[in-house]
């Protein structure tokens, strides 16, 4: 048992603590500095959002009830006490700008929920039994994503009699699972071949714990990234509907419809758009990185 | 006769090759034609043969990992290939596998507790701290400290984690294990080290093993009885002393000279088969073999031999095995 003895040694030179992978792709993940910055503006938008009532100075549906029925505070170009400005009905567009994060990631995280359960559902069983069942939701992958997606969400709302941002959630989801599907059922089929999966098999595991605790651990590195760029996605698609009067209404805060409302002053109140705009750009943008960065450092072939 | 713990009855595996507009099948590839033999309970069965010959197929007809296109597998008298869904996940805890590449066949993402742990789960067979108590056990069995049991496979070294494996095969009690090439992926020095752990486990727990490998020495150490396939089917089938000695078919024959010997001083005559191995999709007639036999002659191409006894326990399927002395 010398030779026993020899191993735990080595062992022990290698390592002195447990890596699982997921703390190997962190560490990676520390390295690249665009990843760290998409990774600061999504927390940052996570705390904004959480925090809403105590950031905003104002609340974000109503102007402040002025004396006499004057609306003094509409249309206020940036000061310190408005630092983004006012609208038309004398609202606080910081506040309406920090509130409207809270549907922007709403928005980013229901429908990739939806996305999710669909997608990992119809992809795993689509890749793990193969034939009719795969050949029918591969058929049904390909006639979702013929559609433009927004074309599609524009769609779907207009089937809604009243648009709303519930309705907003429910379109986005049921159009943003393809993708997701397309690269659980792609990872499925190619972890289904591993000898762990046969090695399961030979222990009498169900098909169920099979696709559960094997195949899905292992293909979650696309599926987090494919839904962190869902969640970028899901915030742009629906500025883009509220913009268009078929998402978010008024009041609510959402920075699409700001982008609506403000476009009747762009000549004369740009800063009016200039915030909700940015918002959505520096969000989108934050995400995507974070998304890319995951991608690198969840990619076992990446290894440095 | 001993007791045999599997009987293997004209045991076939055809894989479908499927073509044209329909997806008809226009033909298939015999990867397992037609194999019988028996295990006896306690002993070693070496299966031999060359890549592509049919052996890690016949390793998963013979645990249904993979349906048989034919034939049965009678595992203490009842044929699992008939066996419900119910029956044959009991039966995977009497028959379990070890598989060849430890880097492949322990799953990256579980940590060495719940791997080993698996079947336990599975089967219901422990649970909270008895499962823990158990899992300790069966690392101890295998020669790996329980100090590892949070780590994940990639910390390992090949050996270990073939260790691991094995742990991971013995958790159910298992009374069969099939052993798919299990030490050709690892060092020469570690492969020792595993083998003298499965003889060790042997003994102590009573294990039938069938090991499939292509090297001729690891087998010869480690099998009571070997079994040589080629093209899907057994070519012959003796005590391993008796078949290493006294080859009855041409083809086991040309396998051992081309052992290396560790003594650059001596000679030995060397045969070299011609060719290649037929594709199983086309077989030869006859005897497969006969299109790289040097002893093959007409009736070899027409007629195909009968696995018979050509000495006491001693099978081969050859029409000429006298001419071989």
């Amino acid at each position: 048992m010398k030779a026993q003895v020899e191993e735990e040694q080595e062992i022990k030179q290698i390592s002195e603590e447990a890596h699982s992978p997921w703390h190997e792709a962190w560490k990676r993940l520390k390295k690249n500095k665009l990843a760290m910055i998409g990774l600061g503006i999504t927390t940052v938008l996570l705390i904004v959002a959480i925090f809403a009532p105590i950031i905003a100075p104002y609340n974000p549906r109503y102007a402040p009830v002025i004396e006499d029925g004057k609306v003094e505070l509409s249309l206020q170009g940036p000061s310190w006490a408005h630092p983004f400005g006012t609208d038309k009905l004398g609202r606080d567009i910081f506040s309406r700008v920090v509130y409207g994060a809270r549907i922007s990631l709403m928005v980013g995280l229901i429908t990739q929920g939806i996305a999710l359960v669909l997608g990992i559902t119809l992809g795993a069983i689509a890749g793990y039994y193969g034939g009719l069942i795969d050949e029918a939701v591969s058929y049904l992958i390909q006639v979702f994503l013929a559609f433009p997606f927004i074309l599609f969400a524009i769609a779907i709302m207009a089937v809604f009699s009243e648009p709303g941002v519930d309705k907003v959630f429910l379109a986005l989801g049921l159009i943003s699972w393809p993708p997701l599907a397309r690269i659980v059922r792609g990872q499925v089929m190619s972890i289904k071949e591993e000898e762990y999966i046969e090695a399961a098999q030979s222990l009498g595991a169900s098909d169920f714990r099979i696709i559960v605790k094997h195949v899905i651990p292992n293909s979650l590195a696309p599926i987090i990234v494919t839904v962190t760029l869902g969640v970028a996605g899901a915030i742009l698609a629906e500025a883009g509907l509220s913009f268009l009067g078929l998402g978010t209404q008024p009041p609510r805060p959402s920075w699409g419809v700001m982008l609506k409302t403000g476009q009747e002053y762009i000549r004369s109140y740009p800063y009016m758009i200039w915030f909700p705009g940015l918002a959505i750009m520096i969000a989108v943008m934050g995400i995507n990185l974070l998304g890319d960065g995951l991608r690198d450092a969840l990619d076992p072939k990446m290894k440095d | 006769m001993a007791d045999n713990i599997l009987e293997v009855n004209n045991l076939k595996k055809h894989f479908p090759i499927n073509g044209g507009i329909f997806k008809r099948q226009v033909n298939s590839v015999k990867a397992v034609d037609g194999l019988n033999f028996n295990v006896k309970r306690g002993e070693t069965l070496g299966l031999v043969g060359e890549s592509g010959c049919g052996k890690s197929t016949t390793g998963k007809v013979l645990l249904r990992l993979l349906d048989a296109t034919e034939g049965e597998v009678k595992f203490e008298g009842r044929d699992i290939h008939k066996l419900d869904k119910k029956d044959l996940r009991s039966l995977r805890k009497e028959m379990q596998m070890i598989f060849q590449d430890p880097y492949a066949s322990l799953n990256p993402r579980m940590t060495v507790a719940e791997i080993v742990g698996e079947p336990l789960d599975i089967h219901n067979l422990a649970k909270g701290k008895e499962k823990e108590e158990r899992v300790r056990e069966l690392l101890d069995m295998v020669g790996l400290s329980s100090k590892f049991a949070k780590r994940y496979p990639h910390e390992f070294s090949g050996g270990q984690r073939q260790r691991i494996g094995i742990a991971r095969a013995l958790a159910v009690d298992p009374e069969v294990i099939v052993c798919d090439e299990p030490v050709s992926a690892l060092d020469v020095s570690i492969q020792a080290q595993v083998i003298n752990l499965m003889e060790d486990l042997q003994d102590e727990l009573g294990l039938t093993y069938i090991f499939i490998a292509h090297d001729l020495s690891v087998v010869r150490h480690i099998s009571d009885r070997v079994a040589v396939m080629y093209l899907g089917k057994i070519v012959e089938l003796a005590d391993k002393d008796d078949l290493y000695d006294t080859p009855k078919h041409p083809y086991t024959k040309a396998l051992l000279s081309a052992i290396p010997v560790p003594d650059p001083q001596r000679q030995r005559e060397k045969i070299i088969l011609e060719g290649d191995v037929p594709s199983p999709i086309n077989p030869p007639s006859g005897c497969t073999f006969h299109t790289r036999c040097p002893y093959a002659e007409d009736i070899c191409k027409q007629e195909e031999p009968v696995f018979e006894e050509k000495g006491e326990d001693h099978l081969a399927a050859c029409h000429f095995t006298d001419k071989l002395e």
